[in-house]
């Protein structure tokens, strides 16, 4: 046997940067519609001029895509009566979705959309997040869901549908071009996963687990209804003929690679929508996280985009860690690292990938300061300038 | 991919192309140990400790003939790649393995492999008697007779440098062989009879072992021995106690662990039935053709482990040597014999990964270069993100922490030999005004990819279209842009071929 030999062709590319907004000031949930109940807090409601503020810096490092969470936890759609009972040792929480949605959430939306065509930026408009199913831990309204029955009782999510993301979609279909893709949910595994897999009881934090198959249902039928809206482009096939296609691209946010193919535990597999996104935070604790240890390549992930990737150093949780493939990564500056991970990033065939914030946020003001770094500025300059 | 593979010497190519290897393993991944808490009497946690070997040498057929032990003086070119992984792995704890080719019967091969792994330990840890025991020991087909002799006599040297012997190492007893024993005798104080008995022959196997282990560059002994003039080097020589079972190993001990044989069943290539000649394989040397192919089968495995590894004798599933090997089967696979079985095609370890028995020893087979990883040739052409070839372009690819650094040619062509076969590179590569060929730094090239590289991939088209840039979840997405792109090529049967076969073609943006 002599030496094997491999020919192939080595084209370059280049990743597009992306951000995750992801909420203005600290305001999870609660900003979209100005407060919970809506209207609470209008002070709430400058977050679109802010969000224009921050847009200019962002297109000034070369930065393309912008997403947002829209609904993130659902504070502010309908309402929870804790029920009690056991002597008050038990509970739980009574949800009830509004009546109707108020004019403010889609009058913000409709802005929201034309801030992202003004400065010819795109959005990826992010429905609800993960959070809509925790239980409650903060005042500022960060983990006020347990609104778990758009997922579990049919009536519900088809009222959630019609009630929200139909408007929402109505809305965006002036806004075509602005719109990268239209994410249906963020991380949808968190709220499927039974305590055993975490090593630890989960009931402080969410507050109820679904079944996978009820989770795929939610995913399908909310991408159904994003890819039943359609425009019409010229058919490149038959010249001066128009063809229908999806108006938006859809896609799922979704925590791990694996989440994109069956679940291994679950003997099902979720749908990803047009666009398969993943997020990437390498860890060392948790036994579902390491099975994302290192950054699969493209190929692997059969061309999905990485919707959320640490700025900073071990993000926000502990557990996190340094990017096992980039050798010496705890002794580089927060300029040199954000560099590194978007060559590692490139280097593995991603066309986009989505910076998550390194700073917290902020009480609103006047200005909703940018939750990313200098150092991480620097790097992303560095990266897309060079 | 691991950054810690490195190679030690050797030419690469698989087994049975006449050389040795030598190798660093990549750095095994290290993760934290999860236990429950005890009550400190009654529960407690098992923790197994994986053994897992740092580096491997491989000493390929050519150094036994077909059905023998004897070590042949082509083992002396191997010296060095031995000599380079022992150095660089002091205080490692070594283990040899003797494997034999799939023709004959499992008890035949077993000894067989014993004998090979009992020349290579002796040699090793130079202990003659122990070659004595195979002389004196005969097997059917491993005879050592007259022609080892002859083989060794024509190969050690006299004070002038001369070998004792010019003659054939044909078994007869001629008065060349005879003088020339005589001489060695006379120059070694023996009674020079011209008798080569065993008290003779252990010299003699002292004499050749040294000879085998001297470097092939080292200095000639001057002519006048009591003249000042250079001193050779020292042969190469390990002791009983730099392999795994060496504690406490007296001269002329077999200690388990330290060698042992895998027999017939840990093969890296299966022919198929009608290659091998049928299914009884016990027809020996007439079959030529087969013999050959089945040499990378023949070959003798050093895996060495961590500093400081101990392992406790009794839960070795390998038996010791001269042992029947019927304590190998307790740690075959549940399928082993199916695996090690030819069949209807022939298969490689390198490639399906099935074709050895034993899980014990398969599990240090398939993280070592010395088994499993291979070596290619990479010929890669580059292009910028405008499909447009780059000549000249400086590049550093990275395959397994095997750097190589270069330019392409005019035409952009990357091409770089016997780097390891992996399945993927980490290549960057820019415009040549930008960066240096000898530039270590990522920051000096334009571009990064992580390409696809497997000759053997599993899905060929899908391999060539993402090294081409093109990532989309549909395939047929990426052939519709693909002939786009490069009008022309057929893309469904040929998407490698965009810049095959002389000329390299422009791609549409290019032109």
């Amino acid at each position: 046997m002599g030496n094997d030999e491999f020919q192939g062709t080595a084209t370059a590319h280049r990743l597009e940067v992306g951000f995750n907004y992801p909420w203005p000031w600290d305001k999870y949930g609660i900003y979209l519609g100005s407060g919970s109940p809506p209207g609470a807090d209008p002070s709430l409601s400058k977050w679109v001029d802010t969000l224009k503020a921050n847009l200019v810096t962002l297109q000034q490092l070369g930065i393309t895509v912008v997403r947002i969470f829209l609904m993130g936890n659902l504070a502010n759609w309908g309402t929870v009566q804790k029920r009690e009972w056991n002597n008050g040792k038990d509970w739980w929480w009574d949800f009830t979705p509004p009546s109707q949605l108020d004019s403010l959430f889609k009058d913000q939306l409709d802005a929201m959309f034309a801030a992202f065509a003004a400065s010819q930026m795109k959005v990826i408009p992010s429905l609800v997040d993960f959070g809509a199913a925790c239980d409650v831990r903060n005042p500022d309204g960060r983990g006020m869901g347990v609104r778990c029955e758009i997922w579990k009782r049919f009536p519900t999510q088809k009222q959630f549908f019609d009630m929200v993301l139909e408007p929402f979609l109505d809305i965006s279909m002036k806004h075509i071009d602005s719109i990268f893709a239209w994410e249906l949910m963020n991380e949808p595994i968190w709220v499927t996963l039974p305590p055993s897999m975490f090593g630890k009881p989960l009931n402080s934090f969410v507050d109820r687990f679904l079944p996978a198959s009820d989770m795929e249902t939610f995913l399908k039928e909310g991408l159904q209804r994003i890819q039943a809206r359609v425009t019409t482009v010229p058919d490149p096939a038959n010249p001066g003929t128009q063809k229908q296609t999806h108006a938006f691209k859809s896609t799922v946010g979704h925590r791990f690679a694996w989440n994109l193919d069956q679940l291994p535990l679950f003997g099902t597999t979720w749908p990803s929508g047009d666009i398969r996104q993943f997020h990437y935070y390498p860890s060392t604790e948790q036994f579902l996280d390491r099975m994302d240890d290192t950054l699969p390549n493209s190929r692997q992930t059969r061309g999905a985009i990485l919707g959320e990737f640490a700025a900073g150093p071990p993000v926000a949780a502990k557990h996190h860690k340094f990017w096992p493939e980039i050798p010496g990564e705890s002794g580089l500056s927060t300029s040199d690292r954000m560099l590194r991970r978007l060559e590692l990033i490139e280097r593995k065939g991603y066309g986009l990938a989505l910076i998550w914030p390194d700073l917290d946020g902020s009480a609103p003001g006047a200005t909703d300061p940018l939750k990313l770094s200098a150092g991480a500025q620097d790097g992303v300059k560095r990266y897309l300038h060079k | 991919m691991s950054a810690d593979d490195s190679q030690s010497g050797g030419s690469g190519g698989g087994g049975g192309s006449g050389n040795s290897f030598a190798a660093q393993h990549a750095v095994a991944p290290r993760h934290a140990l999860k236990v429950a808490p005890t009550d400190g009497s009654t529960k407690f946690n098992t923790i197994r400790i994986p053994l897992i070997p740092v580096a491997c040498w491989r000493l390929n057929d050519p150094a036994f003939a077909f059905d023998s032990s004897f070590v042949s003086p082509s083992f002396k070119g191997e010296l060095g790649t031995l000599s380079g992984i022992v150095s660089a792995n002091q205080g490692c704890p070594a283990a040899l393995f003797g494997h034999c080719d799939p023709a004959g019967s499992d008890a035949l091969n077993k000894t067989l492999g014993d004998r090979r792994a009992i020349a290579i330990y002796a040699l090793l840890t130079r202990q003659p008697d122990l070659w004595a025991y195979l002389y004196d020991n005969t097997q059917v087909g491993d005879t050592w007779d007259l022609r080892m002799v002859q083989t060794m006599v024509a190969c050690v040297q006299d004070a002038q440098g001369n070998p004792y012997y010019a003659g054939l190492a044909n078994g007869t007893k001629d008065s060349d062989t005879t003088d020339a024993v005589k001489r060695f005798q006379g120059d070694s104080g023996l009674s020079a009879d011209g008798d080569p008995g065993s008290d003779t022959r252990k010299v003699l196997y002292g004499a050749y072992m040294d000879w085998l282990c001297t470097p092939l560059s080292a200095s000639p002994p001057p002519t006048d021995p009591n003249a000042p003039g250079p001193i050779g080097p020292t042969p190469f020589r390990m002791q009983p106690t730099d392999f795994l079972g060496g504690t406490g190993a007296q001269a002329g001990d077999l200690p388990k662990m330290s060698l042992q044989s895998c027999g017939k069943f840990n093969p890296i290539v299966l022919l198929t039935t009608g290659e091998m000649g049928g299914e009884d394989t016990t027809d020996g040397a007439s079959k030529t053709q087969r013999n050959a192919d089945d040499a990378p089968n023949r070959r003798v495995i050093m895996f060495f482990f961590d500093k400081g590894t101990k392992v406790d004798a009794s839960i070795w599933p390998c038996p010791k040597v001269k042992e029947t090997n019927d304590a190998c089967k307790d740690a075959f696979w549940p399928d082993g014999d199916s695996r090690r079985k030819n069949g209807d095609t022939k298969r490689l370890y390198k490639v399906t990964r099935d074709t050895m028995a034993c899980r014990f020893y398969d599990r240090f087979a398939r993280r070592s270069r010395c088994e499993s990883v291979q070596f290619a040739t990479l010929r890669i052409w580059l292009q910028d993100t405008r499909r447009q070839l780059m000549p000249n372009s400086p590049y550093r690819l990275d395959v397994c922490g095997e750097v190589r650094t270069g330019n392409a040619d005019t035409n952009g062509l990357l091409v770089e030999t016997n780097v390891p076969r992996e399945s993927t590179c980490a290549l960057a590569w820019g415009d040549p005004s930008n960066a240096s060929p000898e530039a270590t730094s990522d920051d000096a090239f334009l571009y990064h990819r992580e390409i696809n590289i497997d000759p053997y991939d599993s899905d060929p088209v899908a391999r060539d279209l993402y090294n081409l840039a093109y990532f989309s979840e549909e395939m047929q997405d990426e052939l519709d842009q693909f002939s786009v792109d490069y009008p022309g090529q057929d893309a469904t049967a040929s998407v490698p071929q965009v810049h095959y076969n002389g000329t390299p073609k422009k791609s549409s943006a290019a032109t």
